[in-house]
């Protein structure tokens, strides 16, 4: 049954109406001024999209538009590609969001911190001195001033620290000192494995074993690179949700992004308290010492001086401390003298 | 001037079509670790070319997907490799960013190139003649003076560039033409002043006003920086929910309506407040069904976009003829994406 069409030559932009039919292999087009046969073995079907017109690709650059039922008439055998079949029943669609979700949730908390905790642990020990090099430099310009101890008081640290007895023979980092009106007490560890303690967390330790059970805990960053899988996730997680997100709002884009980022760093948290407590204990230490500084910390967190300087109501600190870089801190008390009762 | 009948872009694409065809080409590049993406890309253009008509005619795109996976391995390569060397040394990183940026005015050509050739109408294709010279100019040199004079230039630069762009495109045998006076390009920005004026006057003045009457709880002696930092914030917010639609709505309409293809003439008359609405209303559906209303936003803003383009053609539209035809690669066109370097308006 014939069935008419658009026909384009290619060579002009010139419409013209055909009729189109199809009889033993071959595809016969008739307009007003012209009539040609095309065997069907050399016509480029185009897939069918949507309820777009059917393009039929002639041999030389021509082709034909059809709409959609007449293309059926024309071709009633033409055999489905897998795509448009796909596409075309709601099943298969659903199909593809149980899958598309499965992958990307099972990427999110599977694939990415194995493969960020592969990269950390390859990472060639120059690079991350390199790199800490530059970190350290960039917090020393916004952040950090010159340590105001006196040299034995940390010398006396850096020796107790140094002097640990390590589970697994691993080195602990370079321990550096500084001090930071903004950021208070706090003790940071950076990707390379450096430790920063900072002045006002000494001032506030009652006893040297308080510091050391804090440097414990930032050494149990150092070894399993927390900070360096961080910052590897963070790339990954940040790239990925500015390439969804970003077109519509780079606002919405970072929210996305340091929710996602929080869970990760929970995790880390509990597994350096963990390793803070094997070693306290490996060299006759206790846990509770840990729990106490953490303590002293949470109580001076809620008015440091970095929150007060910035003009909000409370609530807004309660979040800013709840994603800051220690969070819930009520449950891991809880946890290290949990672990301490005999 | 015979058969002067305003001719409008018509966009026959559906959300739920869309919403099938995003979903199978999302999982499908996902399980093949990204190959398909390049198969999906072509099936998401030709969707969209082949619902988009004008006078009944569809477009049709024609790209070839395996050029289009050469370049997204080329650009990954690129891009991987400058993330990497610039994580770990800053210097190198910044070598690594201006070779980069050296070579960009080419694959800016290659990706036009590409991108046009592969686009057809009526059977005839679109193409590119941009020297590579003028697109170190225009598309590298420009944009850069445009920075270095903390924008002041911009408005000018832009129309340089839309002009580079416009003037070296072609249908067929014929060129497309683009005169825009620089003028018209900083009216178009100048209302920006008085509007992120305006919001933070406004902003200041309320969060001021209610914390002096207690409505919001303040200390008194921080009434005045809390309010400027609430207005600073609410400002830069306002600049990307407001002033983006605007400008856009702006620059569109006044690029559409310089540019003409020999004597056919082209129009756009869209509304700032339209595309504000449109905006915002995407943005909130897509946060309200966690990312899955993106096709739906992406059609609904396509076709209001296209459907405020015209045409006031000079006779039919029977009488081009083809041009030179030329074979382009995708490689420009695909790292350029990763760069976000796109600028074809």
């Amino acid at each position: 049954m014939p069935v008419t069409g658009v026909y384009f030559d290619g060579q002009s932009s010139k419409r013209q109406s055909v009729t189109l039919e199809l009889a033993q292999g071959v595809l016969k087009l008739n307009s007003d001024s012209a009539q040609f046969s095309v065997p069907a073995g050399e016509l480029k079907i185009a897939p069918p999209l949507g309820r777009a017109a059917r393009v039929i690709y002639l041999p030389g650059g021509a082709h034909c538009e059809i709409a959609q039922e007449d293309f059926e008439t024309l071709f009633p055998d033409q055999a489905k590609a897998l795509v448009p079949l796909l596409e075309q029943h709601w099943p298969a669609v659903a199909a593809a969001l149980v899958i598309t979700l499965a992958v990307v949730a099972a990427a999110y908390v599977w694939g990415l911190p194995y493969a960020a905790e592969v990269t950390a642990g390859k990472i060639p020990p120059a690079i991350s001195a390199r790199l800490d090099r530059q970190v350290l430099a960039n917090f020393d310009e916004v952040w950090f001033e010159p340590s105001q101890l006196p040299a034995d008081r940390r010398q006396a640290i850096s020796q107790a620290f140094n002097g640990l007895v390590f589970p697994d023979a691993g080195k602990p980092g370079e321990l550096i000192f500084r001090l930071s009106p903004k950021l208070g007490a706090n003790a940071f560890t950076f990707p390379g494995g450096s430790i920063v303690v900072l002045d006002d967390l000494v001032n506030l330790a009652d006893n040297d074993q308080e510091i050391i059970a804090v440097l414990t805990h930032e050494a149990g960053h150092a070894h399993d690179h927390h900070a360096m899988r961080q910052m590897l996730q963070a790339s990954v997680v940040g790239m990925v949700t500015l390439w969804y997100v970003g077109d519509i709002s780079h606002l919405l884009s970072v929210i996305t992004t340091v929710l996602l980022q929080t869970r990760y760093s929970r995790e880390f948290e509990r597994n350096a308290d963990a390793f803070a407590v094997t070693l306290l204990h490996a060299n006759h230490l206790s846990g509770l010492s840990l729990a106490g500084m953490l303590e002293k910390l949470q109580n001076q967190g809620k008015d440091s001086k970095l929150l007060k300087q910035l003009p909000a109501p409370d609530s807004v600190y309660k979040v800013l401390n709840y994603l800051s870089t220690h969070p819930d801190t009520d449950e891991r008390i809880k946890m290290l003298r949990a672990t301490e009762r005999p | 001037m015979p058969n002067a009948k305003q001719m409008t872009f018509e966009f026959t694409g559906r959300g739920g079509e869309y919403f099938r065809i995003w979903m199978v080409n999302t999982c499908l590049s996902i399980v093949t670790l990204g190959i398909y993406s390049a198969w999906a890309k072509v099936r998401r253009n030709q969707y969209i070319y082949r619902h988009t008509l004008l006078d009944g005619s569809g477009f049709d795109y024609h790209g070839d997907p395996k050029s289009i996976l050469k370049g997204r391995i080329m650009a990954v390569v690129l891009f991987g490799g400058y993330s990497l060397i610039s994580q770990f040394n800053q210097q190198a990183g910044l070598v690594a960013l201006v070779l980069i940026l050296l070579v960009m005015p080419w694959l800016l050509v290659r990706s036009l190139c590409f991108k046009l050739h592969n686009t057809s109408y009526r059977g005839l294709r679109f193409a590119f003649h941009g020297s590579v010279k003028g697109a170190f100019v225009n598309l590298l040199g420009l944009p850069i003076l445009g920075l270095l004079t903390f924008g002041v230039l911009w408005p000018w630069v832009q129309r340089r560039m839309v002009g580079y762009v416009r003037e070296n495109s072609a249908y067929g045998n014929l060129q497309f033409s683009f005169e825009a006076g620089t003028g018209q390009f900083y009216r178009a920005y100048a209302m920006i002043v008085p509007i992120v004026i305006f919001i933070f006057v406004l902003l200041m003045s309320s969060v001021y006003l209610l914390g002096s009457l207690g409505a919001i709880p303040i200390q008194e002696a921080k009434l005045t920086p809390v309010s400027s930092f609430a207005a600073a914030l609410g400002t830069y917010l306002a600049l990307f929910v407001l002033v983006m639609p605007y400008l856009e709505a702006r620059l569109q309409n006044l690029v559409w309506n310089h540019t003409a293809l020999n004597s056919h003439q082209f129009s756009a008359d869209l509304r700032a407040r339209d595309l504000l609405w449109i905006m915002s209303a995407n943005l909130f559906l897509i946060v309200l069904t966690l990312g899955f209303y993106k096709p739906y936003a992406e059609i609904r803003l396509l076709r209001y976009r296209l459907e405020h383009i015209h045409l006031l053609p000079y006779g039919d539209l029977d009488q081009f003829t083809a041009g030179l035809q030329s074979q382009a690669s995708a490689a420009g066109e695909e790292i350029s994406d990763m760069f976000d370097f796109d600028i074809s308006l």
